[in-house]
């Protein structure tokens, strides 16, 4: 283990809003570096979680919050020098145009005067706005605004990223520039904490993921984890020709096929993929002489998965 | 047709009783009826007509909260709707658009109405109470009701026509202005000009607008309650102030239909407008670079309109003052120094008050109402800095004012100096001058809890406050004279000093918990 503190640790914190619980006592600890998704449907308290982080949110109880191994009631000024936050819901002061918006920031964040135009236009370059400086903020579509907001909070350089749904409510083709966008900035070495509700989102970019509903993690770990955690039980399905007399049964008495159930033109088979590997699925079934037209196993998907770890119980 | 109607109609009130707001409203004129009740009940034993004394009070209160209501209840009917951006979709839905503007001043106007007539049973213990008769009540109610539903259109008409809230607002100021002030002036313009000669008396340029002025002039709300308030009065109520009224307000209902579709639907942003700035490219008036501190700059230059804005107030109060002071002195027909300098420094303190308080209105509201605490709230200092900071940016903006009103104190300033030095030791003056901080302070932590009308509920709890104050003052000083009434004012004095001061703090923390919704 390294001597450096994590980025962020967070014991045993819980968030009230009057005798409502949002947050019921989650720990995670994220190392310097790391993106790190924080996944879970409307209402499970992310929003809730990453204020808390931020620093605007008060009225919380826990063992420890530490952000660079500050603690955070401590110095909040100094963590925000640290992180940036980019906000679910936010408004840009409209009646700014985009370089007045940044160089308003800039200011405020007490950036050196004669840095300030470079920085602005590094910002505005990594997001891809350098065309629209002088364009009124109202008149950017949402997915610039998006975007504007990110090069806000890359303004002071933070170490720390707190993204609180940045692709949502955006089309496709603004979620890839986000993505893109975000990639770019886990590149340059920044930690980040991002969450979604939806989680192919974040799939190819973070490194570990928290899955939180009601409050409650789920479950937590690195991508691999969580797959391997689920991928256990699998679901191929397979067609075969001619006769079908005694084929489910065969396949039923093979070691670690769970169940064969018969669909309209095929056969779902779950397997205990543990105990029997796909392919060696199809190896067994080719030895037992039987034509096979299809064989394909079901793609674990992050919307399964998703679906699997969550069972729906949110506000 | 009017189901759209009924729906939005049974919105709104179930909306309406939800809100504290309403119900704050409500109660605040209730205390004020009773004060004003229990003023004429300790009153009546040394007055003869204590009753025409309460009724006049709630009379002329019922008129002042009328022209509030016109002021932000009414302008906002559709305007409200065009903020959030739903007319599209209520149009979408089928609402046809007669029964949309129905649907919403309609509950509005009834609410104003209920409020207008749960208190006629009170007046009628004016009369019991002496000085006033059945039928100046109720004439003068159906003065105000029926002026109520003139203003409630004029609201109406305003808001299809306006983008904003604000604009609305102001458009109705600016119209009752021209009702109230502007026909007067009119008239007295028509006069002086046919006594200097200028026109003949009998000309027709003479006698067509004087005729429409007279005839105007006869619909006012003002002058139809002063009239009644005469003892002795006996006519109807059914007279020219009542059917104009009525009338007036059926055609601007009738012209906020027809303008509706041209109006309604154009794109407004979601936003506070550049206002100058953007038409302004030129660059003597451009932001800039952004200050050291940057929410001063960025308050003053996009709030408030930076240096364009006070190159125009500079300009439009030096006419004004200007056009004043001829106008004062053609009334005294004298040109005294002193009296030049007198007018610009009251009208300009007056205009600083005014400032101010729309400042105090706007400062956080804005932020608030647009969403921006967050990112406002990240910044690494802390929220009292940030608050100052705003506050410093807007009062940037009274510097024309200031400018003008020191040139009026310069100019006499033995005079000012010497009723300076008298003001200064009266703790009347401190109450007063107190009263005025802590009406701001009010209205600026009022405005981050509601969404419109902080400026005007400030006014009316002010207004209770000083009736309350009032009230017990003169009960006390039945007994203890002077040196009673002094402390009183000294104690009052502190106590909204204290309240000032807590304001702060709750301001302060307020805009926290704003910042983390
Ligand atoms: N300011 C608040 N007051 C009361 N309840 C709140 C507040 N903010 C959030 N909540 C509630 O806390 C829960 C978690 O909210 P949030 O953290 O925003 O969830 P998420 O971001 O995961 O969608 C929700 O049920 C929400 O209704
Ligand atoms: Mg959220």
């Amino acid at each position: 283990m390294s001597t450096q503190p994590p980025m962020v640790e967070v014991k045993n914190l819980w968030v009230r809003y009057g005798k409502y619980e949002a947050v019921k006592g989650i720990s995670f600890s994220i190392p310097k570096g790391e993106v790190f998704g924080f996944i879970g449907p409307n209402g499970a308290g992310k929003s809730s979680t990453i204020k808390v982080l931020a620093t605007l949110q008060r009225e919380y109880q826990c063992d420890t919050v530490k952000i660079n191994g500050i603690s955070l009631n401590k110095a909040p000024h100094l963590i925000r020098e640290i992180i940036g936050y980019m906000p679910d819901f936010f408004g840009v002061y409209e009646d700014l145009t985009a370089r007045e918006y940044l160089h308003f920031f800039a200011a405020a964040y007490r950036i050196d005067r004669k840095k300030r135009k470079a920085i602005v236009n590094d910002v505005l370059e990594l997001t891809d706005l350098t065309g629209k400086i002088d364009a009124p903020v109202d008149s950017l579509s949402r997915g610039m605004k998006q975007r504007l907001a990110l090069a806000r909070v890359l303004l002071h350089d933070p170490d720390l990223l707190l993204l609180d749904e940045p692709a949502s409510g955006l089309d496709p083709r603004a979620r890839i520039e986000v993505r893109e966008l975000l990639v770019a900035l886990k590149e340059m070495g920044k930690t980040i904490i991002i969450s979604s509700h939806i989680l192919h989102e974040l799939s190819q970019l973070c490194t570990s993921i928290g899955i939180i509903e009601a409050g409650e993690f789920v479950t937590q770990g690195s991508l691999d984890h969580i797959y391997k955690r689920l991928e256990l039980s699998r679901v191929v399905h397979v067609q075969i020709v001619g006769e079908m007399n005694g084929v489910c049964e065969n396949i039923e008495a093979m070691p670690g096929v769970k169940s064969v159930t018969v669909q309209a033109d095929r056969l779902a088979i779950q397997l205990q993929e543990d105990q029997l590997a796909v392919e060696d699925l199809h190896a067994k079934l080719a030895a037992t002489g039987v034509k096979i037209r299809m064989f394909q196993a079901e793609a674990m998907d992050m919307e399964t998965v998703f679906m699997k770890l969550t069972e729906g119980k949110t506000a | 047709m009017f189901q759209g109607m009924f729906a939005l109609f049974h919105r709104a009130l179930n909306v309406d009783f939800r809100l504290t707001r309403t119900h704050l409203f409500r109660f605040l004129f209730a205390v004020m009826i009773l004060f004003s009740l229990m003023m004429a009940h300790t009153t009546s034993r040394f007055m003869a007509a204590a009753g025409l004394v309460f009724f006049t009070q709630i009379i002329y209160l019922n008129f002042v909260f009328i022209i509030m209501a016109g002021i932000s209840f009414f302008a906002t009917a559709i305007t409200e709707e065009k903020e959030e951006q739903t007319i599209g979709l209520l149009l979408m839905a089928g609402v046809n658009p007669i029964s949309l503007l129905l649907g919403k001043s309609l509950p509005r106007l009834v609410s104003a109405l209920l409020l207008l007539s749960v208190q006629f049973p009170f007046t009628l213990l004016a009369i019991t109470l002496g000085g006033v008769t059945f039928s100046q009540v109720i004439s003068a109610y159906i003065a105000l009701a029926v002026f109520l539903f003139f203003l409630s259109n004029l609201g109406l008409i305003c808001s299809v026509v306006c983008a904003r809230s604000r604009s609305a607002s102001t458009l109705v100021v600016l119209s009752l202005a021209f009702y109230f002030f502007g026909i007067p002036l009119l008239k007295w313009i028509l006069l002086v000009m046919v006594q200097q000669g200028w026109i003949s008396a009998g000309s027709i340029i003479n006698f067509y607008p004087k005729l429409i002025l007279d005839w105007l002039s006869q619909f006012s709300v003002l002058s139809q309650i002063n009239r009644i308030l005469i003892s002795g009065f006996s006519e109807s109520p059914w007279n020219m102030q009542f059917w104009g009224n009525l009338i007036m307000g059926i055609i601007l209902f009738f012209f906020a239909c027809l303008l509706f579709n041209r109006f309604a639907l154009t794109e407004i942003s979601t936003s506070p407008g550049r206002g100058l700035i953007a038409k302004k490219k030129s660059h003597y008036f451009s932001p800039g670079r952004s200050w050291s501190n940057a929410l001063i700059w960025k308050d003053y230059f996009f709030l408030n309109g930076g240096y364009g804005m006070a190159v125009i107030k500079l300009c439009c109060y030096g006419i004004a003052l200007m056009a004043l002071c001829i106008f004062v002195a053609y009334l005294s027909r004298s040109y005294s120094r002193e009296e030049f300098a007198l007018t610009v420094f009251w009208t300009m303190l007056v205009v600083l008050i005014i400032e101010i308080s729309l400042i105090s209105a706007r400062v956080f509201h804005v932020e608030v109402q647009w969403n921006t605490m967050v990112s406002t709230a990240m910044l690494p200092q802390s929220m009292s800095k940030t608050a100052y900071s705003k506050v410093i940016g807007c009062l940037l903006s009274l510097v024309p004012v200031c400018f003008y009103l020191s040139i009026g104190f310069v100019l006499c300033i033995d005079e000012m100096l010497y009723d300076l030095g008298m003001v200064l030791s009266e703790p009347g003056f401190w109450m007063m001058f107190i009263e005025v901080l802590f009406f701001w302070h009010l209205t600026a932590l009022l405005s981050t809890y509601i969404k419109w009308g902080a400026l005007p509920l400030a006014f009316v709890l002010m207004w209770v406050g000083n009736m309350f104050f009032f009230f017990s003052a003169s009960l006390i000083t039945l007994g203890g004279g002077a040196r009673a009434i002094e402390s009183l004012y000294i104690v009052f004095t502190l106590a909204m000093f204290v309240g000032i001061v807590v304001s702060h703090f709750v301001i302060k923390e307020r805009l926290i918990q704003l910042a983390s919704r």
